[in-house]
């Protein structure tokens, strides 16, 4: 269960956001819709605990966000991509698993990336990946790393229609394995019984 | 990721040409081994910036700070990783272009190692000292990157043991003290004032 209670926050003096109440429990999936500028990713960040309210706070199970509780419970998928550019797919897979304490597993990891990239040379360097394909690089980490909470900042820019339907999918996996999951896109993807909110 | 091949290169050419420049510069003066230090000094400070304030651009960029702090491990520990690393990396590379500076600068091959070491023991702090400028430098306000240069002062004591250090004997332990004491106290507070940094200032 993660509680959000009147959260605000400020960049300089501008307000971006003002008493938020919301609050998701397991086996759901809230959708966070709101026109550009608006502070989606804002909110996100403030959830993953990377930035202090203003005022408010974010509780999961009760217990204010810290770095322990956020590392140990939430997957976070900004944006923007982080993989290293030079290192190959494989490369930068083993080095954010190991940063998670993840110790990799061959098979998993193949089926992974085979689930979302088809056939591909997985020594491939990241900066000869298309578009595309680095946008799905960041989705290899719902697939490989198991934390309950997952918190996606517009998820499907960038991806094809293809991809598109193997991330819903995954989602509502996630869903029925009662996880919860946070999403900032324009779209209203096909996943039954998703909470929005709409952030103005 | 610490030490692409072109990186290097641009890296090596700047610490030739550099040296070549100095060394043409002192060319008709009597030069002692305590300004040949200094220069040693001041082409090691200029490439920890530059090789720094690169890795952190690179590897402490807004994507990939979410993912360290979603790790496991404190930022204070992949700071403190990194910097070690970059480290390793800067005494190999000096290790490896200082006969040719020793050269350039026409420096005599019998303080080879006695210079090595003080370079070694320098480029400890510095890069300590460094992580913390690069982290205010890239942070994502532009007008906190003039800010980054309140840590020069931090680098100067390291300049004047450096030098001082040339008369010391280096078969004795206490020459080193400074450097170890020095680089001590950057290891307690570095590591924390950075990832502080890199948290607050670029996320």
């Amino acid at each position: 269960m993660l509680n959000v209670s009147h959260l605000s926050f400020a960049r300089g003096n501008k307000l971006v956001l003002k008493d938020i109440n919301l609050s998701i429990g397991n086996s759901e999936v809230l959708v966070i819709k709101g026109s550009n500028g608006i502070g989606k990713s804002t909110f996100l960040s403030c959830m993953a605990g990377f930035l202090e309210p203003l005022e408010g706070r974010v509780e999961y199970f009760s217990k204010s966000i810290d770095p322990t509780i956020s590392a140990k419970n939430f997957i976070f998928v900004g944006e923007e991509n982080f993989a290293y550019e030079d290192l190959s797919i494989l490369d930068n897979i083993y080095y954010w698993l190991s940063l998670n304490s993840v110790t990799p597993n061959q098979k998993s990891i193949h089926k992974s990336i085979e689930y979302l990239f088809g056939r591909i040379d997985m020594n491939k360097k990241f900066h000869q990946l298309s578009y595309g394909q680095k946008r799905k690089m960041r989705m290899l980490l719902l697939l490989l790393i198991d934390k309950p909470v997952w918190i996606l900042d517009d998820p499907f820019n960038g991806l094809d229609k293809e991809t598109i339907s193997k991330l819903i999918k995954i989602i509502s996996m996630k869903k029925a394995l009662d996880g919860i999951i946070i999403m900032a896109t324009h779209m209203t993807p096909h996943i039954k019984d998703i909470k929005v909110f709409e952030l103005s | 990721m610490l030490m692409k091949s072109t990186q290097s290169f641009i890296l090596f050419c700047f610490i030739i040409i550099a040296s070549s420049i100095f060394g043409l510069a002192l060319r008709y003066i009597q030069v002692d081994n305590k300004i040949s230090m200094t220069v040693i000094w001041i082409l090691l400070f200029l490439t920890v910036i530059t090789k720094v304030e690169k890795v952190y651009l690179e590897d402490f960029s807004d994507p990939k700070i979410q993912q360290y702090m979603m790790s496991p491990f404190a930022l204070e520990l992949i700071v403190l990783t990194k910097n070690l690393m970059i480290y390793l990396n800067l005494v190999i590379f000096f290790l490896i272009t200082s006969p040719i500076i020793f050269l350039t600068l026409s420096i005599d091959f019998d303080i080879f190692w006695q210079i090595n070491i003080l370079a070694a023991l320098s480029l400890l702090s510095l890069v300590f000292i460094s992580s913390i400028t690069a982290s205010i430098a890239n942070s994502k306000s532009n007008r906190l990157a003039i800010t980054s240069v309140v840590t020069l002062p931090l680098f100067i004591p390291i300049l004047i043991f450096s030098i001082g250090s040339m008369d010391m004997d280096l078969g004795n332990i206490n020459s080193y003290l400074f450097f170890l004491a020095y680089f001590l106290l950057n290891l307690a507070f570095s590591p924390l004032l950075t990832s502080f940094a890199l948290k607050k200032l670029s996320m």
